[in-house]
Order: C-alpha cells, then sequence, then structure tokens
C-alpha cells in the first residue's frame, strides 16, 4: 500500500482482484481525501484473480471484453487512471508454474488495462521476481516507459512478491487493444542471449515504506505494549468460498476415503469406511 | 582511465542438481524421470540409475511421451526431442536436434501416428490452443483454437489422427471443456462440445481411458471426478457423460491421476498415493514420499507397478497387489500331544489373504481348545509353586480382565500404546517372566483361551479352575537358526519345529523345573532356558544329541537373560545379581562359565534386558531403562578371573550409567556397530549411538526417533546401509527401515505384550509370535524394492554448508586401481526440521551424485542456518572433526561434531579458515564416511527448570517465536600459553543473526558441552539477516546486515577474550553458572549504512593486500554492490574507512541471496532468478570496476544459500540449495 503514496492524486481507480482488500481501503482513503464524498463512483473492484464483480453489477472476469466495457460504463465514458491489481493464484509450490501463471494473471490485467486506462495513466500489478521475471519486463516496457520494482516493507524479504509501478501509459502506435486473444508474454530469443546473457531487460527496483513501520521478517513480541494484553483478531477478510471447503469438511469429520486395510485397522477402522462410503454415494449424484 | 578487465572466461558447470521429479514415465522396463531438466533412466526391475541426458536448456521436465522412434520430453514452453544413442542399448540417449520454444506454456503432448511420418505432435498450450507440429522439420503445420481462450491449468490429447484429436482442457474456472481439432472453417476458433462442471477449484490434471470409456480430473478442491462416457470419443458431439462418482481421500490438493482398467490412481500435495476402485473405496494407500507433494506418477503397461516421484526429489514405485500389503504365509502351530518324538507334520495352512489368516486363527484356537482339554485330562500333576502362582493371578483378578476381553468377543490384544508398568499388579513370577514385557500378555491371552475352553465364570469353581491350571498352553516363543521354532510350554516341555519338514519334535522335558515360570533366549542355534529356582540351561536347537550344559547361575529366580554377543550372554537374579557367562560349542557338547558378577543398580524392575560386549565394555541396559557401562576383563589378560569377584567391589559396579536415558519403559536392544559403537534401544521410541572413546568411557553420539508413532522399538538390525527398527505399532508389529523411510514389514500380530521373535535372512524375515494361546509363524519378503532413487529432503533446503572433502577409493572394479576421487562431504539444513549430511561423489558410471549419510532429527522446528567452526591453529585439533552448529526456528541452536572415520585426522593439517581439506586416509565404504555426535543444545525461550533467577537474566525476555536466521562460527585458541595436550580447552564463538532484531554472540565450550550467551545488541531495529565474522589485526570482528540495508562491523574480541581467558570455575550453583553476566554489545565500530535499500540477503568479505577489505554484498534490490575499506590498526582496536564503493545496480532480477568472492578477482552471485553470474572485478588507483563474465541457468528455485569449496585437485565447486541441490564445478579459476 506504500506503493500508492508515490502514486499522485487520482480521479478513477480499478482495483483488480480487491478481495476487497487493504488496497481498497487505502485507495478509498485516497480518493475521500481528493473528492470528498463521492469516492464510491470511482473506485471499482474486481474481486477474485480472474473472476468476478465490477463495482457492484455483474460478476465478471477480466479476461472478458464486456468488462471492460462494463468499466468504461462505469466511469461515465471516462478512462481510468490508475488501475491496480493485487491478485495472485494459490500457489502450487512449482515455482515455475507459479511463476507463469502469475504472469498471465498480469497480462490479462494488462490486456484489460489497455482498454480502460487513459494516456500517461499508471498500472500497478503484483508480480513474483522469478526466473523469467525479465521476460515480463520487456512486456510492461512496450506499454510504460517507466517500469519500476516496487518492494514495501510490509512485503517480506525472503518473499518473491514484488510490484511493478509501470507510469505513463503510451501504447506503440497502431496499438488496439483487443480481448478475444489474450496477451503472450514474450520469450527468449533462441541463441539464449536474452536468456543467460547481458541484455536481459532488468528495471530498476524501488524499496518503499518507512524505517518506523513493522518490519515484516521480524519477530515481534505478541505484547506490543506495557500492560496491554495480546488479543488475536480475526482477518479483516477470510477466503471466499475457498475450494477445500468441502473437503476440510469432510476431513475434519473423518469422511475422507481410507483403505479398510484388514491388516492395519481395528474393527472401528472398519466403520469409519463404511460411513466414509455411505457419505460418498449421496454426492455421485 | 582505468585498465580493462581481462584474464580467462569463468564458466561453472552443472555437476548434479537434486530437484522434484515433475515427470515419470515407463518405458521398455525403463523408469524415466525429468529431474529439473535432465531426462534420468533407471531399471525398472532393478531400480539402478543407466543415463543421465540434460534434455531442456532452462526448463524443467513436466512430461516424456515416447514415440515410435522419437521420445518427447516437455516443459514450460519448450520440447525436446530425444532418441536411443543406440541400437541394441535402449537405456541410453541422445538429444536430436535442439529445444524449440513455443509461444505458450505446453500442458500436453501427443504422437500422431495416424501418417508414415513419425515426426508429428500435436501440442496443447495454456491458452486453450493445440498445435499441430512437425519435430522433424520444427515447423507448426495447423494452429487451431478454442473459443474459450482462458488460462488452463491442464490438458489431455486424446488420440492419434489430427483430424479427430479430442482435447480434454481443465481450466480456471473449474471447468473440464471437450473440444476436438477438427478445422471448422476460416474462423479456426473450435467449439466447446462439452463442459464438466462441478469442481470448485482450479483442474490440476485430466485423465482419458479410452479403453474404458472412463474420463477423470483432479483438482484443487481436493476431489477426483470420475465420469464414464458413452460413445466414441472420436465422434464427439454424439458422446454422453455421466458422472460415476466424485472421490475424497487426499488431505490436501491432488495433483495427477491416471486410469487403469479397474484402478484409478491418484497422488497429491499430501505425500500419498491413492489406489481407488471404481466403486469410489480407497484400495490402498502409499506413504513413504517426505514432505509434502508427489508431483508425478506412472504405471506401467501391466499395471502391475506403480512410480511415483516427488518434492522430496525422491523416486519410488509401488507394486500393486491386491492381496495384502504383507504377503505373509502364517503357519498355526499347535504342539501336539504328549507322544511329541513321533508326531507327524501337521498340516500347515496356506493363507495370503488378511480374512484367510483370521479364519486360521480362529481355526486353530478351536483346535487348541479341543486340545487343551483332551490334553487336560492325562497332564501331569503340577508343580506346587505353579499352582500358588495361578491361584494368585485368579485372586488378583486377573482372570477376570481376560475374560471380560473374551465377552466383547475381541481378541485380547494388548494395545500397544499401553505402558509396560501395568504389568507391575502381576504376580512377581510374571513380572519376571515378562523378561522385555511379552510374555505377560501372552499368559493374559491364553489365559482367556483357557477360561473359555474351561467354560468357567466370573466366580471360577474350584473345579473349573483346576482343570483350566491342566491346559497347557505355549507360554515363549523363539526363534532358532535353520528356520526352527522354539516353543516353551507352559508344562516346562520345550518343543521345537522344523518349518520346512512340518515336523515337531520334544527338546528338553522333565528337566529342570520350566513349568509356569521360565525364561528364554536364544541366538543363532544355541537357546538359553532359565527356571524360577535360579538354574541356567544352555541347548543345541538343532541338534538334541549334544550335551546340555546346565548351571546354578542365581539364588533366586533366573529373572532376565540375554546373549551380549555371539559367545557371552548375561543373567540375572534377585537383588541384582548380573552375571556374564562365556558359552563354549564344542561340537558334541557345550559348557558355560561366568566370566565376570556384577550388580545391577537398585530399580524398580531390576533386570537387564539386553547387552554387549564391546572393547573393555559391557554395555547393558536394564528393564528401567538406564544404560550402564560395565568394565569387563581384557580381552587377552585374565579372562578366568577368580570366582570371588567380592574382593574387587570396584568391578562390580557400573563405570556409568545414564539413568532412564531410554524412558521409564525400559531398554530394548543394545547392538554393536563398528569398533567403538554401540547402538541402543528403548520403548520411548527413540534409538541411540555411542561411542567409547579411548578411555574407555561411553559417551552418547545422538539420539534420533526412529519413526513417528512406532515409540515400541523392540529391536533395532544393522542391514546394509541402513538400519532397521523393529517394532510395535497399535496392533502390529512393523520394521521399518530409517534410510528409506518406509515400513518394510508389518504384521498383524495383535500388538506388543506378548512372546515372539523375529530373524532376517537378507531379505527375507522369519517371525513367530503367540497370538490367542497359538504360536504362530510366518515368514515374508522385505520389501525393500521401494525405493528407485532415495530422498533429500521433504521440504526446501534453507542452508548448506561443506564440511570435509575426503579421498575416496571407488569399489568400482571398472576403475583403474589406486585411482581415487574427491567426496566433498556437506551438510543441508532444511525446512523439514532435518539436518543432512551428505557426500558428493563423482563416479565415472553414473556421474556425480548426491548420497545422505545421516539424518539429523533433533530440531523441533525448521533449520535455517548452518555454520562449521574451522580450526583456528593446528594445534587445536580437538578431537577431530568439525564442529557443525545448526539454528533455526523456536529459538534453537544445535552444536554438532562431524568426525570424518578411517585415517584418522592424525596427518590433518588444516591451514585456517580457507581450506576445509584433511588428509585423510582412503575411504572405500561412502556409509562410513563420517560420523556424527550430538554435542549441545540451546533453546533462547527455555526457562531452566531448576535454579532459576530472573534476577540474574540480564537478557531481555525472548520471544519464543524468534529465529535463529544466519550463524558464523570459529574455534578459539589461547595465543602465548603453553597448551599441554591435556590442558587443551577447545572453545567456539557463534554470531548469531536473530529475527527478533538482535545480534548475539555465543561461546560454546566443549568440555561441558554448554552455550553461553557472552553479548548482544538491539543495535538493529529489524529483522538481522546475515552474519559473518573475519579477523583483522588478530582482532575477531562479525558482520552482520539486516533488513534495512545496513551491514555493521563489530569488534568481539575483548569478549571473546573474556570468555577464553574465564577458567571452568563452577560455582555451586551447578554446571550451567559457569556464565559471565552476558551485556549488551558496545556499539558497531563500524557501518556501511545504506549498502542496499532493503534487507542485504549475501555477504562475503575477502582481504586485499595493503590492509584493504572488500565487502561484497548483494540484496532484495537487486544490486551488487562492493565495498572496499582500508583498515587499520589504532591502539587495542581497528579502524574503518570507505576507499571506494561500486553497486551494480540491477546485477539480477531478483534479490541476490548468494555471493562469493573466489580466487583470480572473481566474484560469483547467485539470484532468485536462477541465475549464477561470475564477475570479474579489480580496485585500481581507489576505484571499483567490475565485468560481467558470464551467467548460467540454475534449475532450483528460490536459491537460499551458495557455499564454495575446492576438490582435492584444486577445482572449485559451488553449492547451491534452495527447492533442491545443485553443485557446479569450474576448472579454470
Amino acid at each position: 500500500m506504500t506503493i500508492l503514496h508515490y502514486i499522485n492524486w487520482c480521479e478513477e481507480v480499478v482495483d483488480l482482484c480487491a478481495a476487497p482488500g487493504s488496497w481498497s481501503q487505502v485507495l478509498s482513503r485516497k480518493l475521500r481525501e481528493a473528492h470528498d464524498e463521492k469516492c464510491e463512483d470511482l473506485l471499482l473492484l474486481i474481486y477474485k484473480p480472474w473472476h468476478l464483480l465490477v463495482g457492484l453489477s455483474n460478476p465478471s472476469d477480466i479476461t472478458k471484453e464486456f468488462t471492460a466495457q462494463e468499466i468504461i460504463r462505469n466511469f461515465e465514458g471516462e478512462a481510468a487512471d490508475l488501475v491496480v491489481c493485487d491478485g495472485a493464484p494459490d500457489v502450487t509450490g512449482l515455482h515455475d508454474v507459479d511463476e507463469y501463471i502469475q504472469a498471465q494473471l498480469l497480462l490479462a490485467a494488462l490486456n484489460i488495462t489497455t482498454h480502460v486506462l487513459k494516456r500517461g495513466g499508471t498500472f500497478v500489478a503484483k508480480i513474483f521476481r522469478g526466473k523469467d521475471v525479465t521476460l515480463l519486463y520487456s512486456q510492461l516496457k512496450i506499454f510504460f516507459p517507466n517500469v519500476t520494482i516496487a518492494k514495501p516493507s510490509s512485503s517480506r524479504n525472503s518473499s518473491i512478491e514484488a510490484f511493478a509501478v509501470c507510469q505513463n501509459y503510451s501504447p506503440p502506435d497502431g496499438y488496439v487493444p483487443n480481448m478475444s486473444n489474450p496477451l503472450l508474454d514474450h520469450h527468449y530469443d533462441m541463441d539464449f542471449n536474452s536468456l543467460e546473457g547481458i541484455n536481459r531487460v532488468i528495471v530498476p527496483f524501488l524499496a518503499c515504506g518507512d524505517l518506523s513501520a513493522y518490519d515484516s521478517d521480524m519477530t515481534y513480541p505478541l505484547q506490543l505494549k506495557e500492560g496491554e494484553d495480546y488479543t488475536w483478531r480475526p482477518p479483516t477478510q477470510g477466503p471466499i468460498e475457498p475450494p477445500y471447503k468441502d473437503a476440510c469438511f469432510l476431513k475434519k469429520n473423518e469422511l475422507l476415503a481410507k483403505p479398510s486395510s484388514s491388516l492395519s485397522s481395528s474393527s472401528s477402522g472398519k466403520d469409519t469406511t463404511k460411513s466414509t462410503l455411505d457419505t460418498t454415494h449421496p454426492q455421485l449424484e | 582511465m582505468a585498465a580493462p578487465i581481462g584474464g580467462m572466461k569463468v564458466v561453472f558447470s552443472t555437476k548434479v542438481a537434486v530437484c522434484s521429479i515433475t515427470a515419470l514415465c515407463i518405458n521398455n522396463e525403463l523408469i524415466l524421470a525429468g529431474e529439473g531438466s535432465s531426462l534420468n533412466s533407471y531399471g525398472l526391475t532393478t531400480g539402478t540409475p543407466l543415463d543421465s541426458l540434460k534434455v531442456l536448456k532452462a526448463a524443467n521436465i513436466y512430461g516424456i511421451k515416447p514415440g515410435k522412434r522419437f521420445l518427447c520430453v516437455y516443459g514450460q514452453k519448450c520440447i525436446g526431442i530425444v532418441e536411443s544413442a543406440c541400437a541394441d542399448v535402449n537405456s541410453r540417449w541422445r538429444k536430436v536436434g535442439s529445444d524449440y520454444e513455443f509461444e505458450d506454456w505446453i500442458l500436453d503432448v501427443c504422437w500422431l501416428n495416424d501418417q508414415e511420418c513419425c515426426g508429428e505432435l500435436a501440442v496443447a498450450l495454456a491458452h486453450n490452443v493445440v498445435l499441430h507440429w512437425d519435430c522433424l522439420s520444427e515447423t507448426i503445420l495447423t494452429r487451431v483454437y478454442c473459443e474459450e481462450n482462458c488460462i488452463l491449468y491442464s490438458a489431455k490429447l486424446v488420440g492419434h489422427c489430427w483430424t479427430d484429436l479430442v482435447v480434454a482442457a481443465g481450466t480456471v474456472y473449474n471447468e473440464v471443456l471437450l473440444w476436438n481439432t477438427r478445422v471448422t472453417g476460416g474462423e479456426r476458433k473450435n467449439s466447446v462440445m462439452h463442459r464438466l462442471t462441478g469442481h470448485k477449484g482450479v483442474i490440476f490434471d485430466i485423465d482419458v481411458s479410452v479403453a474404458t470409456s472412463r474420463l477423470c480430473s483432479v483438482s484443487d478442491d481436493r476431489s477426483i471426478r470420475v465420469y464414464t462416457y458413452t460413445g466414441a470419443l472420436s465422434r464427439l458431439h454424439d458422446a454422453r457423460f455421466h458422472l460415476l462418482g466424485v472421490f475424497y481421500g487426499h488431505r490436501a490438493r491432488v495433483w495427477r491421476a491416471r486410469l487403469l482398467r479397474h484402478h484409478l490412481v491418484s497422488v497429491g500435495e499430501d505425500a500419498a498415493c491413492v489406489v481407488w476402485d471404481y466403486g469410489g473405496r480407497a484400495v490402498q494407500r502409499y506413504e513413504g514420499h517426505r514432505g509434502r507433494c508427489v508431483w508425478s506418477l506412472a504405471i506401467n503397461a501391466a499395471e502391475t507397478v506403480i512410480v511415483t516421484g516427488g518434492g522430496d526429489a525422491c523416486i519410488r514405485r509401488w507394486i500393486v497387489d491386491d492381496a495384502a500389503p504383507s504377503r505373509v504365509k502364517f503357519l498355526s502351530l499347535p504342539p501336539q500331544t504328549e507322544h511329541s518324538d513321533s508326531t507327524a507334520g501337521l498340516e500347515t495352512a496356506d493363507s495370503d489373504g488378511v480374512t484367510n489368516v483370521r479364519c486360521d486363527i480362529a481355526n486353530h484356537t478351536w483346535l487348541n481348545d479341543k486340545f487343551f482339554l483332551r490334553d487336560a485330562r492325562k497332564e501331569a500333576a503340577a508343580e506346587e509353586d505353579t499352582e500358588a502362582g495361578r491361584e494368585a493371578t485368579a485372586v488378583t483378578g486377573r482372570t477376570t480382565a481376560a475374560e471380560k476381553d473374551t465377552e466383547a468377543g475381541r481378541e485380547p490384544t494388548a494395545e500397544a500404546g499401553r505402558t509396560p508398568g501395568t504389568e507391575k499388579d502381576t504376580e512377581a513370577g510374571r513380572e519376571a517372566t515378562a523378561e522385555t514385557g511379552r510374555t505377560a500378555v501372552a499368559e493374559e491371552d491364553t489365559e482367556a483361551g483357557r477360561t473359555v475352553a474351561a467354560q468357567s465364570g466370573k466366580e471360577a469353581a474350584p473345579e473349573s479352575r483346576r482343570k483350566s491350571r491342566r491346559v497347557d498352553f505355549p507360554r515363549n516363543v523363539a526363534l532358532c537358526d535353520a528356520r526352527g521354532v522354539l516353543v516353551m510350554m507352559d508344562s516346562g516341555v520345550l518343543y521345537s519345529h522344523d518349518t520346512a519338514s512340518a515336523t515337531w519334535r520334544v527338546l528338553l522335558r522333565g528337566r529342570n523345573n520350566f513349568g509356569g515360570y521360565s525364561v528364554m533366549a536364544s541366538r543363532h542355534h544355541l537357546v538359553l532356558l532359565g527356571d524360577i529356582a535360579g538354574n541356567i540351561c544352555l541347548q543345541s536347537a538343532i541338534d538334541a544329541d549334544v550335551d546340555v550344559a546346565d548351571a546354578s547361575a542365581h539364588a533366586g529366580k533366573v529373572l532376565g537373560l540375554t546373549w551380549a554377543g555371539d559367545d557371552t550372554f548375561l543373567s540375572t537374579g534377585p537383588e541384582g545379581d548380573l552375571a556374564l557367562w562365556r558359552v563354549c560349542d564344542a561340537g558334541t557338547s557345550l559348557s558355560m562359565r561366568t566370566l565376570r558378577r556384577y550388580v545391577l543398580p537398585r530399580c524398580s524392575q531390576r533386570w537387564v534386558t539386553a547387552g554387549v560386549v564391546q572393547g573393555r565394555l559391557l554395555v547393558c541396559g536394564d528393564r528401567g531403562g538406564t544404560v550402564h557401562a560395565y568394565r569387563v576383563s581384557e580381552p587377552s589378560g585374565v579372562s578366568t578371573v577368580a570366582e570371588d569377584t567380592s574382593e574387587c567391589t570396584d568391578w562390580r559396579q557400573p563405570v556409568q550409567s545414564f539413568a532412564r536415558v531410554h524412558g521409564k519403559a525400559g531398554v530394548t536392544d543394545v547392538l554393536r556397530s563398528g569398533s567403538d559403537l554401540v547402538l541402543t534401544a528403548g520403548r520411548d521410541g527413540q534409538y541411540r549411538q555411542w561411542k567409547i572413546d579411548g578411555s574407555s568411557r561411553l559417551k552418547l553420539m545422538y539420539s534420533n526417533r526412529g519413526c513417528k508413532g512406532l515409540d515400541w522399538i523392540e529391536k533395532i538390525i544393522l542391514a546394509k546401509d541402513d538400519l532397521w527398527i523393529c517394532g510395535f505399532h497399535s496392533s502390529n508389529l512393523v520394521v521399518w527401515s530409517t534410510t528409506l523411510a518406509c515400513r518394510l514389514l508389518q504384521v498383524p500380530c495383535g500388538g506388543g505384550h506378548r512372546a515372539w521373535d523375529i530373524r532376517f535372512h537378507g531379505n527375507v524375515a522369519t517371525f513367530a509370535y503367540i497370538k490367542s494361546g497359538c504360536v504362530c509363524f510366518g515368514e515374508s519378503q522385505l520389501r525393500t524394492d521401494f525405493v528407485v532413487k532415495p530422498s533429500l529432503h521433504g521440504r526446501e533446503i534453507n542452508s548448506l554448508c561443506h564440511l570435509y572433502t575426503l579421498s575416496h577409493r571407488m569399489n568400482d572394479d571398472k576403475m583403474a586401481a589406486g585411482s581415487s576421487q574427491s567426496v566433498s562431504i556437506i551438510a543441508t539444513a532444511s525446512e523439514d526440521t532435518t539436518i543432512n549430511i551428505a557426500a558428493v561423489c563423482s563416479d565415472a558410471t553414473s556421474g556425480t551424485r548426491v548420497q545422505v549419510l545421516y539424518r539429523l532429527q533433533n530440531h523441533i522446528s525448521n533449520v535455517r542456518t548452518l555454520a562449521v567452526s574451522r580450526p583456528c591453529c593446528p594445534l587445536v585439533a580437538s578431537e577431530g572433526g568439525r564442529v557443525m552448529f545448526s539454528g533455526g526456528g523456536r529459538a534453537q541452536m544445535l552444536a554438532w561434531r562431524v568426525t570424518a572415520n578411517a585415517g584418522n585426522a592424525a596427518s590433518a593439517a588444516p591451514s585456517g579458515d580457507e581450506s576445509a581439506m584433511v588428509g585423510l586416509g582412503e575411504v572405500t565404504d561412502t556409509a562410513a564416511l563420517c560420523q556424527y555426535m550430538l554435542l549441545g543444545d540451546i533453546s533462547l525461550s527455555e526457562k531452566r527448570k531448576a535454579n532459576y533467577k530472573p534476577w540474574k537474566e540480564a537478557t531481555p525476555s525472548v520471544n519464543p517465536e524468534t529465529r535463529f536466521m544466519s550463524l558464523s562460527a570459529g574455534q578459539l585458541c589461547r595465543n602465548g600459553t603453553n597448551n599441554h595436550d591435556h590442558d587443551v580447552i577447545v572453545r567456539h564463538f557463534i554470531g548469531a543473526a536473530c529475527s527478533d532484531g538482535l545480534v548475539r554472540l555465543f561461546g560454546f565450550n566443549e568440555e561441558d558441552r554448554g552455550f553461553q550467551l557472552l553479548g548482544y545488541s538491539n543495535f538493529y531495529g529489524c529483522c538481522v539477516l546475515r552474519v559473518t565474522h573475519l579477523r583483522v589485526f588478530e582482532r575477531l570482528l562479525l558482520v552482520t546486515s539486516a533488513t534495512d540495508g545496513c551491514i555493521a562491523f563489530w569488534d568481539v574480541e575483548k569478549v571473546v577474550v573474556n570468555f577464553m581467558e574465564e577458567r571452568c570455575e563452577r560455582d555451586d550453583e551447578g554446571t550451567d553458572s559457569t556464565k559471565m553476566f552476558p551485556k549488551q554489545m558496545e556499539a558497531p565500530m563500524f557501518c556501511i549504512t545504506s549498502a542496499h535499500q532493503s534487507g542485504v540477503n549475501s555477504i562475503c568479505l575477502s582481504s586485499l593486500p595493503d590492509d584493504k577489505l572488500l565487502v561484497a554484498s548483494g540484496g532484495d534490490d537487486n544490486s551488487l554492490r562492493l565495498t572496499v575499506l582500508q583498515t587499520a590498526r589504532r591502539d587495542a582496536g581497528v579502524t574503518m574507512e570507505i576507499i571506494c564503493t561500486h553497486v551494480e545496480a540491477s546485477a539480477h532480477a531478483a534479490q541476490i541471496t548468494g555471493i562469493k568472492v573466489l580466487p583470480g578477482d572473481v566474484i560469483v552471485t547467485v539470484s532468485i532468478d536462477q541465475r549464477l553470474t561470475v564477475w570479474k572485478f579489480k580496485i585500481l588507483d581507489n576505484v571499483a570496476q567490475l565485468k560481467w563474465t558470464s551467467s548460467t541457468f540454475i534449475n532450483i528455485a528460490d536459491i537460499a544459500e551458495m557455499e564454495a569449496w575446492q576438490t582435492l585437485d584444486g577445482d572449485w565447486l559451488l553449492g547451491l540449495c534452495g527447492v533442491g541441490l545443485q553443485v557446479l564445478q569450474t576448472h579454470n579459476l
């Protein structure tokens, strides 16, 4: 969020993949400061990665042209000054896959951004600084002359997450925004000079956040202030309809299928298996 | 103008990369595995590595598809085509052409075989596009789009003909889309024919079986959905899909699934491979991979072998076996009637299935009952004392308990978790019989059986009690060589059963008084028996003609009897009377004599359960969990000690006793290993290794938990390159391999608390136990064929350090005689809470490999950092070996010693910090390359239990969640004093970077193995990331970096000298209080503020000529910074001044996590962007220059650290750790 402090006033803002979370909070506060009360019209939230909701209207996804039109319609014909995208997929653990998917999410966001962003506008998106991040840099450079990688102090040192701050939107001459085909990321040239050579596109890095802020890598005592007990607070926004909801329910209630190996399980184990089957079957329809 | 930087180009080449196994394929009796960018092949049946070929330039392999002539290997956006290198041997591969890179991520590839041409492929890409590609001309023939162009997580191509290829695409929107590649018109965007919905998460894998008309998909929602379809897929529009079932069985996400004819196999993030039937039942669940993920899966055409590959870099093979997980043949052996000599062979029941086993047992129980009833009539009169004991039993209500079991219709099995302490309430005789605590329950079992047989109620009438008493039953069982089973009956008759001919005979009858009470121990072909009167009888189990040796050993009943070697055994009598015996087997006659008599210290269950003679010590464990060491006479000298040992009472007492080291449930096994090692195991679930040092003192080297959940270890077995643990887990007898981390054998014997025995003959185990009054005997092949490639770590590797470089002679005959190779011993620390000690060895045939020697398990949380304390001067060689410190989560730090074996460190001349080479004798067995020992343990947050005086704690209280982020350690030696050998005090300092923002300095004393906090500083208000140290003008400096980008130099010489000077004076508070007050350290003597914008993730220091110092640092901000400092001596300290600085702002595209300054003005950096970059630097006229030289792509992601060391030939090796391990080498440095 600290990144956003670096960005000047904005009129129309789109928050892609907002949960809504802290980005939305900061944006709405900033918009309120600048424009008093009518910020609701200016901030558009698009909820989940790939998915859902433009403002308060129909759910849609960010790969659809319709969504772009919807955004423009919401802004009464005006294009946006700022598009932010803090979305990330659920990581799998295969780092190259995760980086690829994150890059696709960013490119999908960039694609819709080319429809809704004003010339000279700003695009801020989460990236994973992994092995192919230079390809993404070169891609962003086509649309934005100024690309900086920013890492707020709220983002952990050990995390590969960072934010691409792309300023001064100036698409190449003759570029026609097109949602019907996805933007594909760049690839290395065939002699692999851009893979291992000196010609890799690396954009400047900027650490942001002031030193008085909490260090996200540091271990803080739970009792921060003298005489003040630690109270646990739930996260402001829990996961929205997580895919594992049903599976967790089954796991918690010992309903997952288990081998009824009579070698290892006692009679009670058998019963569990039976009940698992009973509960699995109703779902078969 | 500075001169340009010249010199030879330095390039590092990969020697070995240990990565996740992301692709697997079984082809022609070969396992093909994609490990990083290499294609490795292994024999399917043998598991031996055959070939390794780097196929893709910079991509991990995600799929291997065999075609008619070629093998298509793909990953990320690249395809590599591979063919067999020679026609006859199909295990060697050769790359055809170079990588072809596509525009998008490849999800599936399929060979098109409809034409004669054999080089055409269909390639499914991640934006729902399928390409028709010719790999020979490397041209894209056709490109077909689906109308839905969202991102896919998975795709499956079905068919072999381009014109009717079916695409099953798993989208990010949780749907499976089915469409075909038939070109419809000019638009060329094909429509979706079917849409399978229902998953609640993205689709990770799809499989289609045309033969059985099934389709399955696995998802982020942890479920597997199976569909059947009607009609042919080639006419997709007419096909109809029906949901067959939704399977939930994985405890985390499901990654892959394969449809077989009768089963479905899935692997997931819960480290498990599950075999399902199509009714939704989980038939099998294979667990064994470390960590979380099983990424890849392959099944042979016959559907008999499953191969899985995991994130732990391990390939495992599972034999699909419907019948039972343990292929056990059970023989139930009711000992025959009184005419035992002439007994005909009993019919042996052969049963494969589990249920059959149960039936058998039931049948035989019934048979036994009949037998008992019949036999009871002819039973000889019971001995008086036995009767008394029996009656006592009835009174104590034990029978009642047993009966209750029987009434409940359960087999009276004792649960394994039950504490052996419950035996306390049994009568003394039985307690004694429970030499290892089993017999008592065997008896309990049989009692139940008897009660049933006698039809007696709770208030047993005297008649029925009498009746029941007469029933004979097996009391104890043992195995002997030649696969014989020895059964001691309650009546005192010892039977032997020959399993080959299935005949019984009586070994012993009417001799001594073994009725009602006996202890038995067998070894090889000999069996020892002890009775209630204190007599011991030695007997040959195979040859009844051999004379039996008898001795009156103790004044009262023989409580414990155990072998302590091939020809020695231990017997314990009342009052802790312990005797060590020697056995002499003269062929036709046996004899035994007492070697020594000892006194076992008082404890509640005062007898020895296991022991061994190793060197000059007798190491034994008692039933109370204590390990004792007694002196034995000199091996050559007076082995025949005068009978009255009473004079030398000194000898009778243990020299050392480790009270309840194995918990209160008892030591169960003591084993000899090597020439000076002893292993002990106990019912605390731990096994411990001990070393007997030069002065015949027993030292604990380490203790390990064998297997989670296996808390009842009964036996440990030293196998080839492995240690097997035998114990009870719930109602099973389990043999667990510590190296392979899997169960080799599982026998549903009903749990512990029974008489049992097990023997191993190579890979075959024979076992016998008593269950429900029956003797059960089994023979089983151990499943040691599980692991094709062993695992490294289950999670990310956080730290890597080099310990030794050894010269190693290969066992291989193919190698020229006398040729030896460098073997590097390294240690790796992981997020999975373990530290591995591993050998990196090169081999002409199988290339370089990383072989794990030991897994150190004592950390309770993740291990983040390792530091080796290298000797500062040759004088202080301590006990040899390296002292290594490991730190991690939960504020825990451990000290270890790793000692290289063989040749000893006599010729060791470590020449300071740089060289870690030791000129050791040549080692031939890799497994015996080194040993390790746990020296000490400190947890910052731990409150001292006793004598805790908070007012004496000058340090602020420590957050228990503090992590040690980095450690740097060195040995301390006292300068200027004449060290006599015995006077050498070996101490170490450890600089620690801690996540609570503190820099801490610890001292470690090898003598008392104690850590001391010497000083700390809260100079940083943020997480400290790295620490290193150096000596400048004889002063020790710590150098630290943190998330605020500041590099600080600390002069800690004074603190360290104080620590060295301080004598080991102990005040009255005990061992823990040799400490001085830890104090706030002085402010850093020098700082490079804002060296980086944010965290400094790597620093390396190097001395330059003219007292200059080069500080090379890499940061989170992608930059590489060189700072040249001028150092100068001033008064009693050092001053520093920055001369020049060079910043390479965008040295990498991501944070730099490793940096090393190597000779030849070379700097090597490595970053999360998976590039290793070599730079050359030059300092000239106070200007620092830096030149990029080369970059190399690294296969492993999330690189956490880099270590550099030299081989014996002087080549430099780089070790990188992260999600895997990679070792690179350069020759031209």
